[in-house]
């Protein structure tokens, strides 16, 4: 942890910039789950640029946490969304988002698939339309 | 699949626009077709539940497919063939709901449905013929309310459009609720949604008391 005394200890060699981009840095290092979604951190252009253009590969068990991180998240947000909806209601649209997230019927595979397939689709055209658009994360989803 | 991944493609540029009413009316940002799509169908979904006999999936066919000939079409709206170029006369026009006599009423009716149908054809030309089929006569069950799902969805369409001009209204203040209240008077007789009409004028005005 870069703490606001090593700051004061290195402020004759480093700038304040310098030490909140490292500090940025290091949380991403930590915080492996929010990786892809946190890429504005990169306020060097070149850095964004060479970061969007892969898809990050993360180990089984980094994938395991960070999936599991995303569903409670999803799973908070659900429930304040549809708290307020009849039990039936509730219910249908619980059973379903569960059966999506948790791949249980043929349906929500294939839903699950084609989601993916429409975001390559949206990366296509994105390309089509700006040719320095990088298509190679979707491809490595997708894959 | 070429084919089809090319509507997909087509399809998907309702993502990008903007809902014609809002232009006009000079909202920044203003939701796009695609999310129009979106809240209309859950909408139609959650309250065709309540209407006793309706087949949901082909409700929601019909309101995931009620938008998309206007890839190529455009939006359209009421106002179309009487719009000002004059920013302050748009302005007060904005504020009314427009009235035309039943014939004017019957040609821009027809004259937007061939438009619109010969942007259908256009867009769904290349796909399988059953796929093809099926899209058609889903779209003209809706424009021509053909079935109690078709009619419903039609008004369904219609309080999602009213739903959004509150929630505008709140956000900018300033925005004319009357032609959405005009409109609603005068398309809706669904019981189902007369009933949420209510529910979104209490939402809306429940700190306005009654003139006496």
């Amino acid at each position: 942890m870069v703490t606001y005394e090593m700051y004061v200890e290195f402020k004759e060699r480093i700038s304040l910039v310098k030490l909140l981009s490292t500090f940025k840095k290091l949380k991403w290092i930590v915080d492996l789950n929010d990786k892809y979604f946190e890429m504005v951190i990169y306020k060097n252009k070149k850095e964004r640029y060479e970061f969007v253009r892969k898809w990050p590969h993360l180990s089984e068990d980094d994938k395991k946490k960070r999936h599991l991180k995303k569903l409670k998240k999803e799973e908070k947000s659900l429930k304040k969304l549809i708290q307020g909806l009849p039990l039936k209601e509730r219910k249908e649209i619980w059973n379903i988002w569960w059966d999506y997230e948790m791949g249980k019927t043929q349906e929500a595979r294939f839903v699950r698939q084609t989601d993916r397939a429409e975001g390559l689709i949206e990366a296509f055209d994105c390309w089509k339309r700006d040719k320095n658009f990088p298509t190679k994360p979707w491809w490595q989803h997708a894959d | 699949m070429s084919k089809l991944l090319s509507f997909f493609s087509e399809v998907g540029k309702l993502k990008r626009i903007a809902r014609k009413g809002w232009v006009l009316r000079g909202i920044k940002e203003p939701e796009t077709i695609a999310e129009h799509t979106f809240r209309a169908a859950i909408l139609a979904w959650f309250l065709g539940e309540k209407k006793k006999g309706l087949n949901i999936e082909k409700l929601l066919k019909i309101a995931l497919i009620h938008d998309i000939c206007e890839v190529y079409a455009g939006d359209t709206t009421p106002y179309d063939s009487i719009l000002p170029k004059d920013k302050k006369k748009l302005k007060e026009l904005m504020k009314t709901w427009p009235r035309f006599s039943d014939a004017e009423k019957k040609k821009i009716a027809e004259a937007k449905r061939k438009k619109e149908e010969a942007a259908l054809d256009k867009l769904i030309n290349n796909l399988p013929k059953d796929l093809k089929q099926e899209i058609k006569n889903l779209w003209l069950d809706y424009e021509k309310g053909l079935t109690p799902e078709g009619r419903f969805f039609k008004q369904a369409d219609r309080i999602e459009n009213f739903l959004q001009a509150l929630e505008y209204w709140k956000k900018h203040k300033g925005l004319p609720q009357k032609p959405w209240w005009l409109q609603v008077r005068e398309l809706i007789d669904e019981p189902v949604l007369i009933e949420f009409i209510e529910e979104i004028n209490k939402k809306f005005h429940k700190n306005i008391k009654p003139r006496v």
